[in-house]
């Protein structure tokens, strides 16, 4: 049974009761109200709405540049040694830049390196070791004569500078020029 | 958002103000108070702009809300209610007596004394001529239950009228 339509209820007592007129509004809530639907927002979408659709875009946006911005770093420093980019092309290393004893060093991963050592389980991305100075994953060199040494590329970050001779005063070239060491050690 | 939105919003305002008004008095007991949260709820709903099933129903949903929430925030003290025309202007309308009810007087107070809760089914029953599908969705209980409450409430009205009579 519907109860809308249920015979039980009196349906004169509630004519009676229809029959009292409720208290009329106010004529300021009438103005209020009127202004209210006047000015009711006509777009598309609410101010609320449009703030919240700015709020994703810009978080998303905000996501979308850290992923990029990782990923470029991911595949630069997270390279395996065997695939890390020489500085120093595939000749040999300068004299200067050749580990302590002076042993002429290649600048390719060999097989055996690659074999004895698992480099991704030490230092699978760079790492800040000072303020101003990046170490990279390491790099595996072999010399001539079969040793192998592990070695960093750092980036230290220097400002260059010029000295005047004749007025002895320095004068800034660059800031923060990037400086890359090679060096079989990682406590640079 | 739907299309005229605001301008079904302005409808359903026309047709049930003094219902949305006394329901929220019936409250607050304050007709300052019950405008006001008739205000802010509506504008709520305008900027909600939000699709709903019932738009007459989530009306008179959001001024309950609204008004529920004043209440508990000022811990409003119900003063003598004035639900009715009659007793503002102390005039009576439909006459002295209603199809052999009584003085309208009688049962103006009759239903003031009621619970708030009470005096609110018949205000949405009978005044607003909700359903009580609506009047369910408006107070968050079953269509049965609002039914229920509703017969018991008619029963113990015209029994307390009785009662007048005779004595």
């Amino acid at each position: 049974m519907n109860p809308e339509n249920d015979p039980d209820i009196s349906v004169e007592f509630e004519q009676a009761i229809k029959k009292l007129a409720l208290a009329p509004t106010s004529s300021s809530l009438e103005s209020r109200m009127a202004n209210l639907f006047e000015t009711a927002p006509a777009s598309e979408s609410s101010p609320r709405k449009r703030q919240n659709h700015r709020r994703i875009l810009t978080t998303s946006l905000t996501i979308a540049a850290s992923l990029l911005v990782g990923f470029g770093a991911g595949t630069w420093y997270g390279r395996l040694p065997g695939t890390w980019p020489s500085p120093l092309g595939a000749g040999a290393v300068a004299e200067s830049m050749a580990p302590v004893d002076g042993t002429a060093i290649t600048a390719e991963p060999t097989a055996s390196a690659s074999q004895t050592v698992a480099p991704t389980t030490e230092l699978p991305r760079a790492r800040m070791v000072s303020r101003n100075t990046t170490l990279s994953a390491p790099l595996w060199l072999e010399s001539k004569d079969g040793r192998v040494f592990r070695s960093y590329i750092a980036t230290t970050k220097e400002d260059i500078v010029e000295i005047d001779p004749t007025t002895q005063k320095k004068k800034l070239v660059q800031r923060h020029m990037p400086r890359l060491v090679i060096s079989n050690s990682p406590g640079i | 958002m739907q299309p005229g939105h605001a301008e079904r919003l302005a409808e359903i305002y026309e047709q049930y103000r003094r219902a949305l008004v006394a329901m929220a008095f019936n409250i607050l007991g304050c007709r300052h108070r019950a405008e006001d949260a008739v205000h802010d709820a509506f504008a709520r709903v305008v900027q909600s702009q939000r699709l709903v099933e019932d738009p007459v129903a989530y009306c008179f949903r959001a001024v309950r809300n609204a008004a529920l929430n004043v209440a508990r925030k000022n811990r409003v003290q119900q003063r003598g209610l004035e639900l009715y025309q009659s007793s503002q202007t102390g005039e009576v309308v439909g006459g002295d007596d209603v199809d052999g009810c009584g003085n309208l007087e009688v049962l103006v107070r009759l239903i003031e004394s009621l619970p708030p809760d009470q005096r609110e089914l018949i205000l949405l029953k009978i005044h607003a001529n909700l359903t009580f599908v609506q009047i369910g969705e408006i107070q968050n209980v079953p269509m049965k239950t609002v039914a229920t409450r509703y017969r018991r409430v008619i029963e113990a009205l015209k029994a307390k009228l009785e009662q007048v009579h005779e004595s």
